[in-house]
């Protein structure tokens, strides 16, 4: 059954909608970075911190800026695009009555659902992570060594290509674990009774919501109970020493939050009658 | 085949279905016929476990179609009034993907059932360039995958030309013949139900106001045709002499035409003809209607 819930879904042109456009937004960031301005503005940075340009300003570090901007823009969207459709759309386009005038029961028909709706989110940061990089690579003639600088985040570090490329690697799969958590709230609005565009817009307007109040000031201290706090934590296995338990403790939570919101999602759709 | 035993269905505390309960022989064609909103759907949701009944229990071939949904709906093909598919797939794929929720299926399983409703021309063509005919015919193929013993139709027809009804009635027929399919097929088209269907069963409001085989039943029809002058004034006289139903143009219980002619003329009428109505489903379709009004639903 999942193999067929994944032809469904990379058999639809929109599910392609977020790979290509973040090649698009990949090479626009790239373009914009070949300004002398943005390389000056990284140079500064890397020479007052007496690291040399040429090795620093490499396809590592840039591939890391790249995804920084685009998944912070895109990421949701695209995730909350596909999770929220799955259930919704199905509804709305009446093939869900029809896969269930068959002797398959809800609870394992939403399960495979959800689980495409990972392997779509799972492939389409992967995706971001190898473009990101051969992209990058391209454009400055190699790997380089990784630099990153999250002042937020009291993030400063610097690796050579072989410890840059693993950190990078670890990164992106960080990255992919905490999108899981977008993907399910998606999933649990797609559940509900409501237009496929209705449970995209719902998770956007809860993340936007959850970003912008961590952010404010006054709830600095409060931080680790906003969601957006944990799923920022693959940045945090940049840090020299990564803070493992503080790592471990926002997987615990993004895990926890996933599984309530698909259990109400499949608990509601469950009890649905479907006409 | 089908045991619905007093089932009630309510949304929002609007009643859609009220103590319901139908039983369906196997190998039979039965008709539900109603009007919209009659409960008509709201009755084919909950043999789907689409609908969750507030109470009573619906089973197919025995086995509870929520309790037990796997073998209930096992042997089931289901065909809804639009017929709704993947668009961006093939005809094949489509087969391939909706089977595939009740077990896997051969190559021969879905070319046979593609050559049965005649649809192999187009077969590997995107559905979205399917005219309606051709997605029904493709809905009756799904409904076809893998090897169903009862087929629930829910309006099959609706939005088909007549030449598409025609074909598809036929289909529907020789599926029942070569297959020995149990059919359940709501409609309200009657025509289409009358060449089709063994047994009927109506619905008004929610209520099951008939349910057996209307041919046996038609015979005991007492419906009329009277062309008489003061028409108005003549039937009121029949009333008053108790011989014609209250609400409806039918003979009282023990009387008969010529008792009717006979009166009618001694009283000074008229009377041009008086015959028997020809007995249609759809005569006896408005009589069960009629006689809903008259005494209370079943």
């Amino acid at each position: 059954m999942l193999i067929w819930e994944l032809y469904k879904l990379y058999a639809r042109r929109r599910t392609y909608i977020g790979f290509g456009a973040f090649v698009l937004l990949q090479a626009a960031i790239l373009a914009m970075l070949q300004h002398p301005r943005a390389k000056g503005e990284i140079g500064k940075l890397l020479n007052a911190n007496g690291l040399d340009f040429g090795d620093h300003y490499g396809g590592l570090t840039l591939a890391i800026v790249v995804i920084a901007f685009s998944f912070t823009f895109l990421g949701g969207l695209y995730v909350a695009l596909v999770a929220g459709d799955i259930v919704a759309k199905e509804y709305e386009e009446g093939t869900l009555r029809l896969v269930l005038a068959r002797p398959v029961s809800r609870v394992r028909l939403l399960l495979v659902k959800f689980a495409a709706c990972v392997i779509y989110s799972v492939s389409l940061v992967l995706f971001l992570g190898v473009t990101a990089l051969l992209f990058a690579s391209v454009y400055r003639g190699g790997l380089g060594k990784l630099f990153i600088f999250i002042p937020e985040e009291n993030l400063f570090a610097f690796y050579d290509t072989g410890e840059g490329l693993f950190r990078y690697v670890r990164g992106v799969c960080a990255l992919a674990a905490a999108t899981i958590t977008i993907t399910s709230l998606a999933f649990m609005f797609s559940c509900f009774k409501m237009k496929p565009a209705a449970a995209t817009i719902l998770t956007l307007s809860l993340l936007f919501i959850d970003v912008v109040m961590m952010n404010l000031p006054y709830f600095r201290s409060l931080r680790p109970w906003f969601a957006s706090y944990h799923m920022g934590s693959w940045v945090r296995t940049f840090h020299t020493y990564p803070p493992w338990p503080a790592i471990a403790e926002s997987a615990l939570v993004l895990v926890g939050l996933s599984a309530t919101f698909v259990t109400i999602g499949i608990a509601h759709f469950a009890q649905r009658d479907l006409k | 085949m089908i045991d619905i035993a007093n089932a009630a269905k309510s949304f929002a505390g609007r009643p859609a279905v009220h103590d319901l309960s139908l039983h369906v022989p196997r190998g039979a064609i039965y008709g539900l016929l109603g009007h919209n909103g009659a409960g008509k759907s709201t009755t084919l949701g909950m043999l789907l476990g689409q609908v969750f009944p507030d109470r009573g229990s619906v089973s197919i071939g025995g086995h509870d179609v929520f309790a037990d949904r796997g073998r209930a709906l096992g042997r089931v093909g289901a065909i809804f009034e639009a017929p709704c598919f993947y668009d961006y797939l093939s005809g094949r794929r489509n087969l391939q993907v909706f089977s595939r929720y009740t077990t896997k299926v051969s190559r021969a399983q879905v070319d046979a059932a593609i050559d049965r409703v005649g649809l192999a021309a187009r077969i590997d063509h995107k559905v979205g360039t399917y005219s309606h005919g051709m997605r029904q015919r493709l809905a009756l193929a799904q409904a076809l995958l893998p090897a169903p013993e009862l087929l629930l139709l829910d309006e099959p027809t609706d939005g088909l030309d007549p030449e598409g009804i025609a074909d598809f009635r036929q289909t529907l027929l020789a599926l029942h013949d070569e297959l020995k399919l149990t059919i359940l097929f709501s409609s309200h088209l009657l025509q289409e139900v009358e060449r089709t269907c063994t047994h009927v069963a109506v619905m008004r409001e929610g209520r099951k106001v008939f349910d057996g085989d209307w041919r046996e039943r038609a015979t005991d029809d007492d419906r009329f045709m009277l062309e008489v002058d003061r028409h108005a004034e003549a039937l009121a006289f029949l009333r008053t002499q108790k011989m014609i139903a209250p609400q409806r143009l039918a003979t009282a219980a023990g009387v008969d035409l010529a008792d009717i002619n006979a009166k009618l003329v001694h009283a000074g009428f008229r009377v041009r003809a008086i015959a028997p109505v020809a007995r249609t489903l759809e005569t006896f379709y408005m009589d069960q209607r009629e006689r809903a009004w008259e005494v209370p639903a079943c």
